[in-house]
C-alpha cells in the first residue's frame, strides 16, 4: 500500500486495539472500510458515517492505496469542514490531523472525549496543536 | 467409516466422468456435422476427435491438477511444518486418529473470513485448507474440530467427488466467474505486500459475448453440481469430527464463530462454494431450498445435543432429536463403528475467550502479513509497527514515542509474531520466549529459548534462532537441548499432567 500523497509505502500501526495505516512522511492516516465504523460505533449513530459527495471541488482524486483507483472527495459527519478522500470499496484517507478533527468536531465534549484522548495518546506529537516541530 | 457413502461417492465420480464424455462427444460430433461444407462424415469424426481430446484433457486435469487449480483460485498458500508446527500438529493428530494413509498438505487462505475446506482426488493425495480468519478466531480445540470435519470429508470421498465435479462442471463456471470479475474490479489482497492494479482491460467484444454466454450457462451447471452433491455430507463430516476429536463442543463453537462472523470470503468462485465447511456466501435465514449447506445453527444444535458420548450412534440420535425427523442419516448397518466413545475434557490450552470481530480481523491480518514477510516491531511504548517487505531502510522511528528501532531480519522473527497473533496456535504447550522482547530491547543473547512440554505427547517446535524444527518424543525427559543446526541452547520445561 502506497501513500496517495507521497507514494511511499504505508506502515501499519497497532495501539490499544486500534489499527491504522500511516505514512511516515506526511503523517496521513488510512482507515480500511469498516475500521472507522468499528472505531466510533459505540459513540455515535450512523449520521456520522453517511458520506456526502463534496460538490464543486476541483482537482483529480488521489489514488486509493489498495486499488489505485481515483478516490472521491467526500464530507463525513454533520459539518462540511473536513474534506476527505474515500474509495467506496476500500476505505478513507485522512490527511495529517484530519482524523482528530473529524472525531472532535460536531460532537459534544463528553461523547468524543474518549476517542480524542485515545488518538492523542496514539500520536502525542502529531496533533496539530501540540506539534512544535521536529 | 460409512461404506455406503464412500461407495456412492465413487459411483457418482465415475458416472460424472462418463456422462461428461458422452456429452462432449455428442456436442463435438454435432458441431462437426453442422459446420462441414463437404465430406460430412469426416468432419463429424474430426469433431468427435476434438471432443475426445478435450474430454481427455479435462480428465487428466481433474485427476492430476484440479487440487492445484482450486487451491490457487482460492488464493491458498502452502505452509510447511517448520513454519507452522502447531497447525501441523493438529492435522497430524487427526491424520493418526483417522488412520489416513498419508499426511494431507496444509494450506492457508489469505482471507479474514473464517472458513475451511479440503480438496484432492483420494485420501492419499489431499490438502486441507484453513483461512487466516479461522486461525485467528479459533482456539486449539475449535481448530481441531474443523480439521477433523475436513478429514471426515476426505474419508467419505466427498472431497474426491467434489474435486472431480468442480473441475469438470466447474471449469466453465470458473471461466465465467473470472470474466465477470474482470469486469467488476480485481479483488485485492488487503494485507498483501502489493496493491494490485485493476486488471479490467479492454479485451473487447469477444470477452463480452463469451461472458454473457457463460453467465447464462454457469448457473445451470452450478445447479447440476448442487443437485449431485449429498445433502447429508456436512452432517456426516460433523459426526466424524465429533468421533475423531471426542469433543463435539470444539466443532460446535468453531461453527458458532463462523456463523457470527460478518466477514465474507473474497476468493470463493461459486463452483467452489460447496467445498467449504460453511457456505462462503451468507445464507438466507431459515432453510433455503437451494442452499449448498445445511443451516449452521442446526449443525451446532446437533453437536451440542450429544451428551451421552462422542460416537457415531450418539450423533445419529442427536440428529433425530434436533431435526425432528424420523428418517435417520444412515441405515444402522452402515455404521460399523458403534463403540461407545467417551467425551473428553476441554483441553487446557483453549482459552475460550470471545474475540470481538475487530480483534479477530486484526489477528487474521497479522497472519496474512506474516505470510507475506512483513516485519513486526514491538515498541516498548505499546505500539506495534508492521512493516511491508518493500519498506526500505534498516531503521524505523516509532511515531508515538520517537524511539528508533533496528528493523530485524524477517523469517524467524515473523514466526514469533504469528504465534502471538493466533489464539489457536499460541497454546500454552509451546512457548517461545525471547528474553529481549518483554523489555523491548533485542538482546544479542536471544539464542536461548524455553519450550514447555505437555507430558505423553509428541511435540514439534521450532528453533528461534535458525528456524529449523525439532521433534520430541513422549519419552523425552531431558532438561536441555542444543539445536543441531545453530547450537542454540533450548531449555525444556516439563509441565504437570493436564488430563
Ligand atoms: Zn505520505
Ligand atoms: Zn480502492
Ligand atoms: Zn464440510
Ligand atoms: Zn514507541
Amino acid at each position: 500500500m502506497k501513500c496517495p500523497l507521497c507514494s511511499i509505502m504505508l506502515i501499519s500501526l497497532e495501539f490499544a486495539g486500534i489499527e491504522i495505516d500511516y505514512c511516515m512522511e506526511c503523517k496521513g492516516i488510512w482507515l480500511d472500510i469498516g475500521e472507522l465504523e468499528y472505531l466510533i460505533a459505540e459513540e455515535d449513530g450512523d449520521e456520522y458515517l453517511e458520506p456526502m459527495a463534496a460538490v464543486g471541488v476541483k482537482g483529480k482524486g488521489r489514488a486509493c492505496p489498495i486499488c489505485t483507483r481515483s478516490m472521491k472527495k467526500i464530507h463525513l459527519g454533520p459539518t462540511k469542514d473536513i474534506l476527505l478522500d474515500q474509495c467506496p470499496s476500500h476505505g478513507i484517507w485522512f490527511d495529517r490531523g484530519e482524523l482528530n478533527k473529524f472525531i472532535s468536531t460536531g460532537r459534544d465534549e463528553k461523547r468524543s472525549s474518549r476517542l480524542v484522548q485515545l488518538l492523542d495518546e496514539f500520536f502525542p506529537g502529531v496533533d496539530d496543536q501540540i506539534e512544535g516541530g521536529e | 467409516m460409512f461404506w455406503s457413502v464412500i461407495a456412492a461417492n465413487k459411483r457418482k465420480t465415475y458416472a460424472l466422468i462418463f456422462l461428461m464424455g458422452v456429452f462432449l462427444l455428442g456436442t463435438g460430433y454435432a458441431v462437426g456435422m453442422a459446420v462441414a461444407v463437404y465430406n460430412r462424415p469426416m468432419a463429424g469424426l474430426a469433431g468427435l476427435a476434438a471432443a475426445a481430446f478435450i474430454w481427455f484433457v479435462m480428465l487428466m486435469v481433474s485427476l492430476y491438477g484440479s487440487d492445484r487449480v482450486i487451491l490457487s483460485i482460492s488464493n491458498a498458500k502452502r505452509v510447511h511444518r517448520d513454519k507452522w508446527p502447531q497447525l501441523y500438529n493438529i492435522v497430524e493428530e487427526m491424520k493418526i486418529a483417522s488412520s489416513l494413509p498419508k499426511m494431507p498438505e496444509i494450506y492457508i487462505v489469505e482471507d479474514t473470513a473464517p472458513n475451511a475446506f479440503a480438496v484432492g482426488k483420494s485420501p492419499e493425495k489431499c490438502s486441507i485448507c484453513v483461512t487466516a480468519g479461522l486461525l485467528a478466531a479459533c482456539s486449539r480445540d475449535e481448530l481441531q474440530g474443523v480439521v477433523a470435519h475436513e478429514v471426515g470429508h476426505i474419508l467419505n470421498r466427498d472431497v474426491m467427488y467434489m474435486t472431480v465435479a468442480a473441475t469438470m462442471l466447474g471449469s466453465i463456471l470458473l471461466i465465467s466467474d473470472m470474466f465477470l470479475r474482470s469486469f467488476k474490479y480485481s479483488p485485492t489482497i488487503r494485507f498483501g505486500s502489493r496493491s494490485r492494479i485493476s486488471g479490467a482491460g479492454g479485451a473487447g467484444i469477444i470477452v463480452l459475448v463469451a461472458s454473457v454466454f457463460l453467465a447464462i450457462v454457469g448457473p445451470i451447471l452450478a445447479r447440476i453440481l448442487y443437485f449431485s452433491i449429498s445433502r447429508k455430507r456436512e452432517y456426516l463430516a460433523d459426526a466424524t469430527s465429533a468421533r475423531l476429536t471426542r469433543y463435539p463442543e470444539g466443532l460446535a463453537s468453531a461453527l458458532e464463530k463462523i456463523l457470527k462472523s460478518t466477514a465474507t470470503l473474497n476468493f470463493a468462485p461459486s463452483a467452489t462454494a460447496p467445498f467449504y465447511i460453511a457456505n462462503p456466501y451468507k445464507q438466507h435465514l431459515g432453510g433455503n431450498a437451494f442452499a449448498t449447506h445445511p443451516p449452521l445453527s442446526e449443525r451446532i444444535r446437533i453437536l451440542r445435543a450429544m451428551s451421552a458420548g462422542a460416537g457415531y450412534i450418539d450423533y445419529m440420535k442427536a440428529y433425530i432429536q434436533v431435526t425432528n425427523t424420523r428418517t435417520s442419516l444412515l441405515r444402522a448397518s452402515d455404521i460399523t463403528d458403534t463403540g461407545r466413545i467417551e467425551i473428553r475434557q476441554a483441553s487446557k490450552a483453549s482459552s475460550g475467550t470471545e474475540l470481538s470481530h475487530g480483534v479477530s480481523r486484526r489477528k487474521a491480518g497479522d497472519i496474512i502479513r506474516a505470510m507475506n514477510n512483513f516485519v513486526f516491531v514491538s515498541c516498548p511504548c505499546g505500539v506495534r509497527i508492521k512493516l511491508p517487505p518493500q519498506y526500505t531502510g534498516n531503521q524505523i522511528r516509532c511515531p508515538r514515542c520517537r524511539r528508533i528501532h533496528d528493523i530485524p531480519e524477517t523469517d524467524n522473527k515473523n514466526l514469533r509474531s504469528i504465534l502471538t497473533a493466533s489464539t489457536a496456535l499460541d497454546g500454552k504447550n509451546v512457548m517461545l520466549e525471547d528474553p529481549g522482547q518483554n523489555m523491548g530491547i533485542d538482546l544479542p543473547s536471544s539464542r536461548k529459548q524455553t519450550v514447555s512440554l505437555l507430558p505423553g505427547k509428541w511435540q514439534t517446535f521450532t528453533c528461534n534462532h535458525c528456524g529449523c524444527s525439532h521433534e520430541l518424543s513422549p519419552s523425552f525427559s531431558g532438561r536441555r537441548l542444543t539445536c543441531s543446526h545453530c547450537g542454540s541452547r533450548i531449555t525444556i520445561l516439563q509441565q504437570a499432567s493436564s488430563n
